[in-house]
């Protein structure tokens, strides 16, 4: 069981991981705020059930994702707001202005690429970019390697073919 | 360990991310532990009332008043326990793996949706019941049929009064998880 101190320690190491996450599901920027808020607490509270049958980075992964998916089923029928010029891509510690402009515009076309993809690429992609190895991916995702590598490959084709990397 | 070498990597992590407010987070777990409990609370003490009612006015009911109240008391208790165990299991799905979530989120939402047409069907039969047991009071009392009648008409009512917003509430909660379960149908097919 972890106390308290382990926990939030876990949650500052995986803050910035659920933050990216969140943005792979939700284009509005307050909700994907909103989103990764949600992700989050739901971590905070599914620590306190961790039994170490897996490790914590997959089991945080599942439990955002999860959250993740939930969101898209809640929230799929409603009115949309994305509102992309409400994102701050801000690239920190970049002194070049255009340079930040021409990162940012990359940034949201890769989020777009992302999010045109259907669920279970975007899921297996955005672990694959955050360094999961397939072992890891098959874990959260309850796939087995040949399957994530199927995916993932079809899935880094697409996004590549419409960020212009091929 | 990531690969900075592949472009979509590298640009992936260059996104701007949210610092967590911890203290925030803590709150909002202890309110989020205050509220289920208070939710199982209320669920049990809703028992409450019938099993006083049960207990006060047992010397005096009828064989047909007691058996009465006792089907209520059980299809409520049963349902009780059905809402919880639901609550429970519905909090356990949220660690599996996201297939497995997927899948069950969706048998989750069809039990939801059982309990909700069970209860829509139940608040519509409650007026029957509830002449059923005014009439059945009357016969086994031998009541002037006067009394028996303004007895119904208060009792159907006050019944109305109750049945007619949680009717309207069970029918919103049941387009809304329907269109959910429809969404995660549509999920589970792309995780193929």
């Amino acid at each position: 069981m972890l106390d308290q101190q382990q926990k939030q320690q876990i949650l500052q190491e995986y803050a910035p991981i659920l933050s990216r996450v969140a943005t792979s599901y939700e284009a509005n920027a307050a909700m994907a705020q909103e989103l990764s808020q949600e992700m989050c607490l739901a971590v905070w509270q599914s620590l306190s059930k961790f039994k170490g049958n897996s490790s914590v980075k997959t089991y945080i992964y599942r439990v955002a994702h999860n959250k993740g998916v939930s969101h898209v089923a809640y929230h799929a029928n409603r009115p949309k707001h994305a509102d992309m010029s409400e994102h701050s891509m801000d690239i920190a510690c970049s002194t070049n202005v255009e340079t930040t402009v021409s990162s940012n515009q990359q940034i949201q076309e890769l989020l777009t690429a992302v999010r045109n993809l259907s669920m279970s690429s975007r899921q297996v992609l955005t672990m694959s970019m955050e360094g999961l190895s397939y072992q890891e991916i098959g874990e959260v995702m309850g796939m087995n390697t040949n399957q994530v590598g199927v995916i993932l490959n079809r899935a880094k084709k697409q996004v590549k073919k419409v960020l212009n990397y091929e | 360990m990531n690969d900075f070498t592949d472009p979509l990597n590298a640009l992936w992590l260059q996104q701007t991310t949210d610092d967590p407010n911890v203290y925030h987070i803590q709150q909002r777990a202890k309110w989020e532990r205050r509220k289920q409990l208070l939710y199982t609370t209320i669920d049990i003490l809703v028992l409450l009332p019938l099993a006083l009612i049960a207990l006060w006015f047992y010397p005096d009911m009828s064989l047909f008043e007691t058996l009465f109240l006792i089907g209520i008391v059980s299809i409520c208790a049963v349902y009780t326990g059905y809402i919880l165990w639901l609550r429970v299991r519905v909090i356990a799905i949220q660690r599996q793996s996201v297939r497995d979530f997927v899948t069950l989120s969706i048998s989750v939402l069809a039990l939801k949706l059982r309990i909700l047409s069970a209860t829509k069907w139940s608040i519509l039969t409650a007026p029957v019941i509830v002449i059923f047991f005014y009439v059945g009071i009357g016969v086994d009392r031998e009541l002037p049929i006067f009394e028996t009648v303004k007895l119904l008409g208060v009792a159907l009512v006050a019944t109305t009064a109750f049945c007619l917003p949680f009717w309207i509430w069970c029918k919103r909660r049941y387009a809304r998880f329907l269109q959910e379960k429809r969404n995660f149908e549509s999920l589970a097919t792309q995780n193929r």
